[in-house]
């Protein structure tokens, strides 16, 4: 638990677009087996997919089709990018259920 | 003197002594339930168990509503309906079965779409539940609170998860508040019958539109070779334009086709009690008892883990539907004998106005098919019922564009 973990891949050159920073931020999962909670240092120009993928791997989540991500409150679209969340370090990002059926 | 549940003029003594147990409650108010009415969308998995659980604490009135019949795989969760119901109307059955669990209530049964419920209904109703089990209908409701200023209960589950969310207007996000692109999905798959496809899954969505062209019918998941059909065209599609990807196997296009989530009772027992106990505090607020107070946070319950996660949903202000910026609802109450034209001026009177060169339209909205207003003719000639929501683009207001919606009121319902 806890551990501090670096991704390469999430790491992109500043396109000039958008101002992206690295933030040390914690990943809690509510889905699987077991509760956990990563630390985990992302650059804020990856795209939310990009992370999925990442946790997905990191969270054993084989599909992440079958997940969101939220970020202080806000559901987060796969198409967008990390930068639109105003990540800030110690955020907490959590990985929750698509839950639509009823 | 203090309201009494014993002693209410509200409740027969037959009630009464149904509902003992409950009467002792601390803060309980069976006065404000019996009085309250609920609409329930969606009688599966969730709201038969919602609507179980409300007509047994006895809210006096709750529609039901759902577009679906029963099959045979909905008897292992829904318990209102049994062996015999099968390919009747679920919220028939629903009202019916309802009925013989608690005779003191109403309950009122609406085999409709969500678009084509009464609007006098959602006026009436004083909060929703929703047991629906898509995002676009999901979206219908949480229009319809935002606009009525109706608490939406909503729930959902997958697999051994689910959520429980009450939308509370002006207080947290509604639905609409995260800039969700993938809420628009589901209506893109229609789209994509023309162009090129954008993603693998729209070319099998392409070899089932081949197949159902050809054949004036969807293929059936059971027949190999017309799955081949659609398998072949799919797989020629993937190669064409996505030729990294793995090509589909027949199983995985079946499970695709042939749709259907995962469904235990148990976790569907857990969310729809959780929504339930929200609407009962939701219904004795709104009937002027606090009780407890309602979870505005989104709830997740892991059943692998037997744990619950909750985190806040500040509404977002510049949200299309809620947020500052969005198009506001105009109520106007009017007698059904206006002409829609005269509506315009009535619109001037609120400070609404529009150029002269341009025709100014309303849309009805409150159907499946959305419909101009013929300005010639009258609100009662077109049937536009009480409470029903036009929409009306393109006007201005303190020198800003803007779009709005106007309710349509009658003063012989509103009294």
């Amino acid at each position: 638990m806890n551990e501090d973990r670096e991704f390469e891949e999430l790491d992109f050159d500043d396109e000039g677009t958008v101002e992206a920073k690295k933030v040390s931020v914690f990943v809690e999962s509510t889905i699987g087996p077991n509760q956990r909670k990563e630390k985990l240092v992302v650059s804020t120009d990856a795209s939310i997919a990009e992370i999925k993928a990442t946790l997905s791997n990191l969270f054993g989540l084989p599909d992440t089709r079958n997940f969101h991500l939220a970020i202080s409150g806000r559901i987060c679209d796969d198409d967008d990018l990390l930068v639109n969340y105003d990540l800030e370090d110690g955020d907490v990002i959590l990985v929750i259920p698509i839950s639509t059926a009823g | 003197m203090k309201k009494s549940n014993f002693f209410s003029n509200r409740l027969t003594p037959d009630e009464i002594y149904r509902l003992d147990r409950q009467l002792r409650l601390p803060g309980w108010n069976q006065e404000a339930l019996k009085n309250s009415s609920v609409l329930i969308a969606g009688i599966g998995g969730l709201g038969t168990e919602i609507a179980k659980n409300l007509a047994m604490a006895g809210v006096g009135r709750l529609y039901l509503v759902d577009m679906d019949t029963i099959e045979y795989t909905n008897l292992n969760r829904q318990l209102l309906f049994s062996d015999g119901n099968t390919g009747e109307p679920k919220a028939v059955v629903a009202a019916r079965t309802l009925f013989r669990i608690n005779p003191h209530s109403q309950y009122v049964p609406l085999f409709s779409r969500l678009e084509d419920v009464d609007p006098a209904i959602y006026e009436t109703a004083d909060i929703y539940i929703s047991g629906l089990d898509s995002v676009s209908a999901r979206r219908e409701l949480a229009r319809r609170a935002v606009h009525n200023q109706k608490p939406l209960v909503d729930g959902g589950t997958t697999t051994y998860y689910g959520h429980v969310y009450s939308y509370i207007p002006n207080q947290n996000a509604c639905l609409e508040c995260d800039p969700l692109k993938e809420r628009e999905r589901e209506t893109l798959a229609a789209c994509t019958l023309v162009g090129v496809p954008r993603k693998r899954i729209h070319c099998l969505l392409k070899g089932q539109l081949f197949f159902e062209a050809n054949h004036g019918r969807p293929p059936n998941i059971h027949e190999l070779s017309e799955m081949e059909i659609v398998l072949d065209y799919a797989n020629n599609l993937i190669q064409e334009h996505f030729p990294t990807d793995e090509p589909f196997g027949l199983d995985e296009a079946v499970s695709i086709i042939d749709h259907h989530e995962p469904s235990i009772i148990t976790i569907n027992a857990v969310i729809a009690s959780l929504q339930s106990q929200e609407a009962l505090k939701i219904l004795h607020h709104l009937h002027g008892t606090k009780l407890g107070e309602p979870n505005a946070e989104y709830t997740i319950y892991n059943g692998l883990i037997g744990k619950f996660f909750y985190f806040e949903r500040p509404p977002n202000k510049n949200c299309l539907l809620c947020g500052e910026f969005a198009p506001p609802v105009e109520r106007l109450v009017v007698p059904s004998s206006t002409v829609c034209g005269t509506l315009l001026p009535l619109l001037k009177q609120k400070g609404y106005f529009y150029s002269p060169d341009d025709e100014v339209m309303f849309y009805r909205i409150d159907k499946t098919e959305m419909e101009l207003v013929d300005l010639e003719s009258t609100l009662s000639e077109l049937n536009i019922r009480h409470g029903e929501t036009l929409y009306c683009p393109g006007l201005t207001k303190s020198g800003r564009d803007v779009d709005i919606y106007v309710k349509i009121l009658y003063p012989e319902v509103t009294q």
